[in-house]
């Protein structure tokens, strides 16, 4: 019986087993963290609606326009809902990421799960960055329909962190497509043992 | 192909399982599955190594050439 060679149980296991071991407790790990960071984006936007003071808030959305003393629930509820627009993009990104990681997790590097789950990201980051400035408009006509006798104001920003957002989730979409080239030549690698 | 695997009978002269031979050589059972069953487009030294050191045998003892009419001389 093999159990009895002495020789046997003295090798150490492969080193790519040790490695492979490594990357797929760290992508469980990494799968929790995004749920986690979405988890926790989604209830900092739902304190920040909640609790931040009035004047706080237009100061933020830079209204030129003096602030009512108060806002309803109702528009912060709204407040929130329109902030929520490209943080949803966001998170269903966050989501992919989640799935990416898990099928990394089970060994499945180079799945075809794993990389449209990269290309699923890419594609929320996009959204969300695309999406920021539509919901910046939308918050400032919200909110600057507020003061007594005040006119809506409609502004479009668009700013270097949405071009360098766009930028890298362009970025993340390529990789993604090279790797999808990259299987197709790693399942004929994979046909060695 | 010609080259034919008997990886099968030796695990069975050794009453050897799968699972623990694949263990031990760091591939997966379905690999070792394919391999056994002559499925694979090739063999890596260090996994032929490990599979050798494993089941104490030579590799002659596990891979054996029967060339088909066409590939004899």
């Amino acid at each position: 019986m093999m159990a009895d060679l002495p020789h046997a149980s003295n090798v150490s296991p492969p080193v790519g087993s040790l490695r492979m071991q490594r990357v797929r407790r760290l992508s469980a790990v990494m799968a929790v963290v995004c749920v986690v960071i979405a988890a926790a984006l989604t209830l900092g936007l739902a304190l920040y609606w909640w609790l931040t003071p009035v004047g706080a808030i237009f100061q933020q959305s830079g209204l030129p326009s003096v602030p009512p003393t108060e806002l309803s629930m109702f528009v912060r509820g709204a407040g929130f809902a329109i902030s929520m627009i490209p943080l949803a993009f966001l998170i269903y990104g966050l989501i992919a990421a989640r799935r990416c990681f898990h099928s990394f997790a089970a060994g499945n590097i180079f799945s075809e799960t794993a990389i449209a789950s990269l290309r699923t990201l890419a594609i929320g980051m996009a959204l969300s960055a695309l999406t920021k400035p539509i919901a910046a408009a939308g918050l400032g006509l919200l909110l600057s329909s507020l003061p007594p006798g005040a006119g809506k104001t409609l502004s479009l920003h668009i700013s270097a962190d949405m071009i360098l957002l766009l930028a890298f989730s362009g970025i993340v979409a390529i990789i993604a497509w090279v790797l999808m080239e990259a299987t197709e030549i790693a399942d004929e690698h994979r046909q060695f043992v | 192909m010609p080259i034919r695997v008997k990886l099968g009978v030796v695990l069975a002269e050794r009453n050897v399982k799968s699972k623990d031979l694949a263990e031990f050589v760091g591939i997966t059972e379905a690999n070792l599955s394919l391999l056994k069953q002559g499925k694979v487009k090739g063999l890596r030294f260090d996994t032929l190594e490990r599979i050798c050191l494993y089941l104490e045998c030579q590799p002659g003892d596990l891979l054996r050439f029967e060339p088909t009419s066409n590939a004899e001389k």
